[in-house]
């Protein structure tokens, strides 16, 4: 399963700032190319900075300790608190991502009622994750929560093909929001764990995400279950909390 | 931490120290003084499990976790142990059973808990569908199922048209809680759905305010109209109860309710009661919406726990579901 998850990224170039895009460290990108061990050390390439091997290093070893050690690249913004908005359809697997992220027990899990909100805090940097229900009756409740917002994580579910055309409408809806402008997004193509999970390029072209024009974007394949591909998630949305234009 | 650790050992050696006196004074184990000085309850078998589980002895310590057939065996072990005779004492050996009875029967029951909630929904086995059919009939008796998947699935509470991927982490355990909360409690289960479907009326502004007149004002004010979803919050209320059980709050609650062993089905009357509470409680709370869930359910939870605090505490369920259950 893990192979082709996490090499796959597709990531909207045009509208990253030149400066931000330069930053990423190349070592993401081969992250994780073996499979299995979505946790374990990368391979290093030469073209790294000593700064960047040492935090990979920490990444490897404490696995959730990695969150930590990429906020700390974001040294240009102490202090800064960070608002995520999570969203997606019922199911999708917004709160065991939430879980996994405060790297809480994700084994009792129950549909959201309402919302739930995450903060994790690291050196003088907080990312405030609100995590809000699903299901159809709460979806017009989303709009109370777009003030102010960041970043916009959008969780797909990849194996349930039948609401691929649900979902794409509330993506597209969500993009047309006026407070959400230009906020980036991050569409996480979830439960790549299972076998008929489609593959986040196939999602990608489902949802026409070439077509947006007016915020950073990113795909990136992930299984909140078993982890694998949320670091590199949370990677992009770190470099991209600036992204923001006004 | 030094300090603490030193203070630990300390007081263990003061609480022995303070056992040999009292048994030397009274000529009666830590065991009997219990059982002499505690009315049959969640406050002695908590204490008899305490005792037991800190016991010096090997033979005390794992009585806590025998099979239920050895019971009787183990306590005729711990009188010849505690040099304890059956013919002066006959009372004791019969207190005791009950005891251990509950204690070992809690396990039990976190054990049984525990493999019902990792066994997930399963679509393809039809005892599990049955069970599924069987809930929208107890709640819903005059509307038929018009199909398996269906949008009707949300008039009960579910999230979309097919309530299997909403049981999640609590697998099978959530579905058997709201199919017995339906089918022995069928009029209150009903009530609560019927009540959590009106949506709240209270999209006025303050500026609306002033127009109404105060009666107009009053009578939204009343409106008892709650709006969550009935089964995604029976799943949720199992989760609840669930931590509960786990984390040993409900002995109070189990030991003083049930005389013997405590069941799967005292765990669901229990769910039964858990889940008026709950509904009254929200009632009582009048959140503006759905959006304040979480909030209402932490602050219940803090409720029930300070409530199990008490020794003497059942979480006393009089209704219909639990109509053969009052009779200690």
């Amino acid at each position: 399963m893990g192979g082709p998850l996490a090499r796959l990224r597709i990531s909207g170039k045009a509208e990253l700032d030149p400066p931000l895009y330069h930053c990423f460290p190349p070592s993401l990108c081969v992250r994780g190319t073996s499979g299995a061990a979505p946790k374990q050390l990368p391979l290093v390439t030469g073209r790294q900075e000593e700064e960047e091997e040492e935090e990979e290093e920490e990444e490897g070893l404490g696995g959730r300790m990695g969150l930590l050690s990429i906020l700390r690249k974001l040294k240009s913004a102490p202090d800064q608190e960070v608002r995520i908005l999570l969203l997606g359809l019922d199911n999708a697997g917004k709160t065991t991502l939430l879980k996994q992220l405060a790297s809480e027990d994700i084994s009792h899990i129950t549909p959201t009622q309402g919302f739930n909100i995450k903060s994790v805090q690291s050196q003088g940097f907080k990312l405030n994750v609100w995590d809000i229900g699903g299901q159809r009756k709460i979806r017009p409740y989303w709009r109370n929560y777009f003030e102010n917002t960041d970043i916009l994580i959008y969780v797909i579910d990849s194996a349930d093909r039948k609401r691929f055309e649900e979902t794409g409408q509330e993506l597209a809806e969500l993009l047309e929001e006026e407070k959400l402008s230009c906020v980036p997004v991050l569409i996480f193509a979830n439960k790549q764990d299972l076998l008929t999970a489609a593959p986040a390029s196939e999602i990608a072209e489902g949802l026409n995400l070439h077509t947006i024009r007016d915020r950073v974007w990113q795909i990136q394949s992930c299984s909140a279950l078993t982890g694998e591909g949320i670091q590199d998630g949370m990677n992009w949305v770190c470099k991209n909390v600036n992204a923001k234009k006004k | 931490m030094l300090i603490q650790v030193c203070l630990y050992f300390y007081c263990k050696f003061l609480w022995r120290c303070l056992k040999f006196v009292m048994r030397k004074l009274t000529g009666r184990c830590e065991l009997q003084r219990i059982c002499y000085s505690n009315k049959p309850g969640a406050s002695r078998t908590m204490k008899i499990e305490t005792s037991l589980r800190d016991s010096k002895s090997k033979l005390l310590q794992t009585s806590v976790s025998v099979h239920p057939d050895a019971i009787e065996k183990t306590i005729e072990d711990i009188m010849e142990l505690k040099n304890i005779n059956p013919d002066i004492n006959p009372q004791l050996g019969i207190s005791l059973q009950a005891c251990l009875l509950q204690i070992v029967g809690y396990r039990n029951l976190i054990a049984d808990v525990e493999k019902l909630r990792r066994e997930p929904y399963d679509s393809e086995n039809p005892q599990h569908e049955e069970m599924l059919l069987k809930l929208w009939k107890f709640l819903k008796p005059n509307t038929p199922l018009e199909s398996r998947i269906s949008k009707q699935w949300c008039e009960i509470g579910f999230q979309g048209d097919d309530p299997k991927t909403d049981f999640r982490g609590m697998g099978l355990l959530g579905l058997y809680n709201l199919q017995y909360f339906a089918e022995r409690d069928t009029t209150a289960a009903q009530q609560v759905l019927s009540d959590s479907l009106h949506p709240k009326c209270r999209d006025i502004t303050k500026k609306e305010i002033s127009k109404f007149s105060k009666t107009e004002w009053e009578k939204k004010r009343m409106d008892k109209a709650i709006g969550y979803s009935f089964a995604i919050v029976g799943i949720n209320i199992t989760d609840l109860a669930y931590n509960l059980l786990i984390s040993g709050a409900l002995k109070t609650h189990f030991y003083n309710i049930a005389p013997e062993a405590p069941t799967l089905s005292h765990f669901q009357q229990t769910f039964c009661y858990l889940m008026h509470e709950f509904h009254k409680f929200w009632i009582e709370e009048d959140p503006m919406d759905i959006m304040e869930f979480n909030r209402v359910r932490e602050k219940f939870r803090k409720r029930i726990v300070k409530q199990l605090q008490n020794p003497d505490m059942a979480l006393c369920p009089h209704f219909a579901a639990s109509e053969g259950l009052i009779n200690m």
